[in-house]
Order: C-alpha cells, then sequence, then structure tokens
C-alpha cells in the first residue's frame, strides 16, 4: 500500500508541477535507485523535488492512517514542515489512503504551528 | 604514430590482457584468465569512488555512454602481425558495450568506435598507455564544472533528466552542484567589484552550504545568503569544512556573537576545549605526527564507515582543521607538491 502511495504522490507532483527546465525529483521509490531523498532534520521524506537552481522547494510524505497516526509520524511531519517554513514558495503533500482525507487533513492542520504559514500544503487522496 | 578510425565488431576486439590495472587484479589469480574475468578486474580496478583526477566509476561511465548511445572518444586497438586486435586503451568501455549487447539494452552496441593502429612495438604501445593513464586529460575544477552543469542547464535550457544522465545518473550531485554554484554567483559575486580578486576556490564553501541542516540554521538564526557570502569573503569562515559546524554555533548564544566578531573556530572553541591532558601538551610534534600516523594507519574499516556515514562528528572536523594546518605548514616548508 505505501509504495503505490508513493508512487501516486511521484505522479501527482510530477504532473503539477513543470518548470521550464525540468523538475528534480528524488524519491524513497525503488524506480529511483540511489537518487533517494535527503535526510531532513532526522527525516527521510518519500519525495523531494525542486527545479534547478532551486526556486521552490517540495517534501512528500505518504502514510496509511494507522502510520499517520503514531507519534513518529507526527514528529515527522512536523519536522519536514520546520525545513519548509524557512524556505520561499515551498509545499508539503501528504498521500493517504482512499477515503482517509478528512481525517488525514484534520492531524495535519494539528501539527501545524503559527510559523509553517507560509508553507503550502495539500492532502492527496491515494487510490 | 598514427591510426586508422574504425567501427570495429565488438567481439573482434580482445581486453588487453597485459594492461596493468587488470594485471594488478589478476596476478594472483591461478585459473583460466577469461574475458568475463578481466571483466571484474576492470570493474574492481574502477570503482574506487575517487574522480577527483578525472577517473569515473564504472556505473557513471555505463550510464553516461547510455544517455550518449555511444562513447564521444574511440577506444584504442594494435593489430598484431597474427591479425589479433587488442584494446591497448579503452578496456572498460570495450566491457560495457559488450554487456549492452548481451543484455539487449536498446541501440547498436555491436560495433564500437576504434583507432586502429597496426603492428604497434612494445614502445609504442607504452606511450598510448602512459598518455592516457599517467598523464591523462586534465580533470576541471569543480567550480568549472558547476559553471558548466548550470549554463548547460538555465541558459541552453538542456532539460535537467537529459543533463542528469549525461553526467552520470546521480542526481544529487547535480543538484548540489548548481544550486552551489547559484549560490556562489548571487551572493557571493555582488561582493566583488570589477578589480576584485574572485576566488573560485571558495567554491566548496558553497558546496557546504547546500547540506540542508546549514541552510535552516542559516535561516533560523535570522541571518541570510548573503551573510553567509560575506563570512566565506571576510575570512570568519576560514577552513571551508568547517562550514558544516555553523548549525552548532548558530544555535549557541555565546558562540554565536564570538563567530560574528572573531570568527567560526574561536566560536567553535568556546563551545568545546577539549581536555588534551598535559602530557599530550608536552609531547613533540615529532611523536604527536608519528601517534597520529599510528592511529590513522589502524583505523579500524567498521569506524572508518561509521565516521564516513557522521560526517558532522567533531573528529572530522578536527581531523579537517589538522590537514588544513599541516598543509599549510608543510606548503611553507618547501615539502608540498603543488597538486597537494
Amino acid at each position: 500500500m505505501h509504495a503505490r502511495l508513493v508512487q501516486q504522490l511521484i505522479a501527482h507532483v510530477k504532473r503539477v508541477h513543470v518548470p521550464e527546465r525540468g523538475l528534480l525529483v528524488l524519491a524513497d521509490h525503488e524506480s529511483f535507485g540511489r537518487n533517494s531523498p535527503p535526510r531532513i532534520n532526522g527525516f527521510t521524506p518519500d519525495l523531494f523535488a525542486s527545479d534547478l537552481p532551486a526556486t521552490f522547494e517540495i517534501l512528500g510524505e505518504a502514510k496509511t492512517m494507522g502510520d499517520l497516526q503514531t507519534d513518529r509520524s507526527h514528529r515527522q511531519i512536523a519536522a519536514f514542515l520546520d525545513y519548509l517554513a524557512v524556505r520561499a514558495s515551498s509545499r508539503f503533500y501528504l498521500c493517504v489512503p482512499p477515503l482517509s482525507k478528512v481525517r488525514a487533513t484534520s492531524i495535519l492542520r494539528s501539527l501545524m504551528r503559527p510559523e509553517h504559514e507560509s508553507v503550502l500544503v495539500e492532502v492527496l487522496d491515494g487510490t | 604514430m598514427a591510426g586508422v578510425q574504425q567501427d570495429l565488431p565488438i567481439h573482434e576486439v580482445e581486453l588487453d590482457r597485459g594492461n596493468p590495472r587488470i594485471r594488478r587484479f589478476l596476478e594472483h589469480y591461478e585459473g583460466e584468465i577469461t574475458d568475463d574475468r578481466i571483466a571484474l578486474a576492470l570493474d574492481v580496478a574502477g570503482d574506487n569512488g575517487d574522480d577527483s583526477k578525472g577517473a569515473i566509476s564504472p556505473d557513471r561511465l555505463r550510464n553516461s555512454i547510455l544517455a550518449n548511445r555511444g562513447i564521444i572518444q574511440p577506444i584504442i586497438v594494435n593489430r598484431g602481425a597474427d591479425g589479433r586486435k587488442v584494446c591497448i586503451e579503452g578496456n572498460t568501455r570495450l566491457y560495457i558495450y559488450r554487456q549492452f549487447h548481451s543484455d539487449g539494452v536498446p541501440g547498436d552496441w555491436s560495433t564500437i568506435p576504434a583507432i586502429v593502429h597496426d603492428l604497434l612495438e612494445a614502445d609504442g604501445l607504452d606511450a598510448i598507455r602512459l598518455q592516457a593513464h599517467l598523464v591523462g586529460p586534465r580533470s576541471w575544477d569543480a567550480y568549472s564544472k558547476a559553471k558548466y552543469q548550470w549554463e548547460l542547464h538555465y541558459k541552453h535550457m538542456m532539460p535537467l533528466d537529459r543533463l542528469v544522465d549525461l553526467c552520470g545518473g546521480d542526481r544529487r550531485d547535480v543538484q548540489k552542484s548548481i544550486n552551489a554554484y547559484a549560490d556562489m554567483e548571487e551572493h557571493f559575486r555582488r561582493l566583488h567589484g570589477p578589480e576584485d580578486y574572485y576566488d573560485t576556490q571558495r567554491y566548496s564553501g558553497f558546496v557546504e552550504l547546500q547540506n540542508n541542516k546549514v541552510k535552516t540554521a542559516i535561516y533560523n538564526a535570522n541571518f541570510t545568503l548573503d551573510d553567509f557570502a560575506g563570512w566565506i569573503k571576510s575570512g570568519k569562515i576560514g577552513s571551508l569544512a568547517s562550514v558544516r559546524q555553523l548549525p552548532r554555533v548558530l544555535g549557541n548564544k555565546n558562540a554565536k556573537a564570538v563567530f560574528l566578531k572573531k570568527g567560526l573556530k574561536a566560536a567553535l572553541d568556546t563551545i568545546e576545549q577539549p581536555d588534551i591532558g598535559a602530557d599530550l601538551r608536552s609531547a613533540s610534534m615529532g611523536q604527536l605526527s608519528l601517534a597520529l600516523r599510528e592511529k590513522v594507519e589502524g583505523l579500524p574499516f567498521s569506524e572508518l564507515q561509521r565516521l564516513r556515514a557522521n560526517p558532522d562528528e567533531d573528529v572530522v572536523r578536527h581531523l579537517a582543521d589538522t590537514f588544513d594546518a599541516l598543509k599549510s605548514l608543510l606548503s611553507n616548508l618547501g615539502q608540498l607538491d603543488d597538486d597537494g
């Protein structure tokens, strides 16, 4: 399930973000081999994307609902939001299983602090 | 010593059993020396992860050949009196062509561009090997490589995927290189007037800046990349490897104040004053050098791997600082080669 959500996350980001010179995507997925995302504040996201030279940065995370409700996931998402909050035009995607979007959005909102206000967040409904 | 350029069928050319790089790995091998065994030696010999002198790992070479749909520089072949053709230069490339061909990789890998010489004497063979591997092409410095990648991508609109493929397939390498170059040009260049010397050696400081902990620490402390460039230019950050220590310094109120006044080294000293003890302090430079060498040479592989995975550790910084100090001392003593 997780691998499928990551695949959907990658497909969504590639479809929506199409900079003129191409999008750099690093993902924790077998098709990306060694091109995996960097560690960010102690956690590795499922996806990192940006243009080059970087004028925006995107982090993405795929979560099953069981996983999303753990403390570790909360710390992980907060760490990603902290990272993005100090970067211009940053965006965070959370990809969750079908029919979980409302609950996931509520969890994500509860993790956001005022300093995360500049980060655009979106929850994707996986299929 | 003129050769003729031809496309040769890959199985008509033999891998070179006399090549020193291959021989080094096979001299203790007692079985039959087959092409597969040579290929294994080529992979081991080539994959040392060090491209600082222009060498390239087989993996990156493979990706680059694939992206380019062939090789740019022909291999060099000698045709002997018996008609056998032996690859004098380009054994790894020949092997990669054979691999692609047998694996059915799309494209025509059945022939390979080659410069063919006839009846080269030992002398001529050695001249080619020496020029190819001991003198070799002069590798570009890191700043020039980054500048070229940036120009291809940003000015000439080469798509990112194409650029990454041609550079051997490592997206993070290309990302770090282009972002470091762009940061340096945007923030460091503006601190220089038309007559000022623009020190491109400072590029490695901007490579260290790409470590996300470093950038985040700068932003969190309410500084900008213009400030960072200023610290590099003014010498507040001396050793470029110590850039990765900025998060510790900027996160500590006292150390931050010392850093802004006196520089990074002084700031780090306020965070930690390692007690090296009276015995070590009274030891001579010779004794300390011998002891350090003994430690370095006896470093267990597991410890090496641990340090490699944790480049932020104090010991790595102390070693980098010691290396800088030794380099400077040896240079003053006239004991250092130009290329370090």
